[in-house]
């Protein structure tokens, strides 16, 4: 009874589709068959416009709000308070909320490292305009002065980390990031290991799929704008990158 | 396709034993008990015997195979 209801009211909507298919070609026609007057500097072929202020304004605007819920974040987490070890909860609201604010600040600090490197990148290319010149530097040192602000925030969550779990802190001082990570990873237990593997499984075919469907939009945007060979090449290197660090592990532990 | 099942719940509870006080006992984290209770983590031989341990049982009266 249900599929007979649904084939019914499918079937009108096909018709509606081949309808307006033909009115669109009707339309179509008729405009290039020269019937109707088209002033002459009418363009129709395709193009992607974008202002570059408009580009850093959004950037900026997604630095900002993610700013707001760290800093959020962490006045919240240091007004909670630790709830009752006898509670039996997968994980508490504190480290909820936690958890939240870390991936804020994660996400705050891939933004803003593009956004700076982009506002390098616009800086370094050659501008002639004085009004151009005024905007690039207040672009440049408006990224730089955030992507500082959001890397001590992101201490400061961290250090929150550190005070939420006492018997397992990230260590600061150590000579490398990488030294402080396996550390880290060393004092997780099983559990928490798996978790991350995990994670780290779904995060490796996330970017597999995220790159493939780069490759194929700028495969598109060339067949489209005109021939952009660098992206496909730089998403190309990273895919064969990711996938030999993957077999790297793999054959690592077949040994 | 078999399933590991447990009764870790069952047993704190008869223990009254909160999941960080059994956590702390084995030398694990809370999370990786609630993993446990859930069913959604198999532990290893080693973690399993230490839960046995504290419950003062074998090891298969908490943990057991379920056909499904």
């Amino acid at each position: 009874m249900m599929n007979k209801s649904n084939s019914n009211s499918k079937l009108p909507k096909a018709w509606k589709l081949i309808i307006f298919g033909l009115i669109g070609a009707l339309f179509g026609y008729a405009l290039s068959s020269g019937s109707f007057a088209v002033p002459q500097n009418i363009d129709f072929s395709l193009s992607l416009i974008y202002e570059y202020d408009v580009l850093f304004a959004v950037l900026m605007l997604m630095i900002l709000m993610l700013l707001i819920a760290n800093v959020t974040g962490l006045f919240r987490l240091k007004a909670m308070k630790e709830p009752s070890p006898s509670l039996d909860l997968p994980i508490t609201p504190k480290e909820k909320l936690f958890n939240a604010t870390l991936k804020f600040s994660n996400y705050n600090i891939i933004i803003s490292f593009i956004t700076m490197v982009l506002a390098m990148a616009y800086a370094m290319r050659s501008v002639s305009v004085d009004r151009e010149n005024t905007y690039m530097l207040v672009n440049l040192i408006v990224s730089v002065v955030l992507f500082i602000i959001v890397a001590v925030l992101q201490n400061r969550t961290l250090a929150m980390f550190n005070q939420m779990h006492p018997h397992r802190k990230i260590n600061f001082n150590a000579s490398t990031s990488k030294e402080t990570e396996r550390e880290l990873f060393a004092e997780m237990d099983e559990g928490e290991r798996w978790i991350v593997y995990r994670s780290a499984y779904s995060a490796y075919k996330t970017a597999n799929a995220l790159l493939i469907g780069g490759i194929v939009f700028f495969l598109i945007y060339s067949v489209v704008f005109g021939f952009t060979p660098l992206p496909i090449i730089v998403l190309g290197i990273v895919w064969l990158g990711q996938n030999m660090a993957y077999q790297r592990e793999v054959n690592r532990q077949y040994k | 396709m078999s399933k590991l099942v447990n009764r870790v719940r069952e047993f704190r509870a008869r223990d009254r034993l909160s999941q960080e006080e059994l956590a702390k006992r084995i030398g694990a984290s809370r999370q990786t008990i609630a993993l446990i209770e859930r069913g959604d983590y198999s532990p290893s031989v080693l973690l399993g015997l230490k839960i046995a341990e504290v419950f003062a049982v074998r090891v298969e009266d908490v943990f057991s195979i379920e056909s499904e």
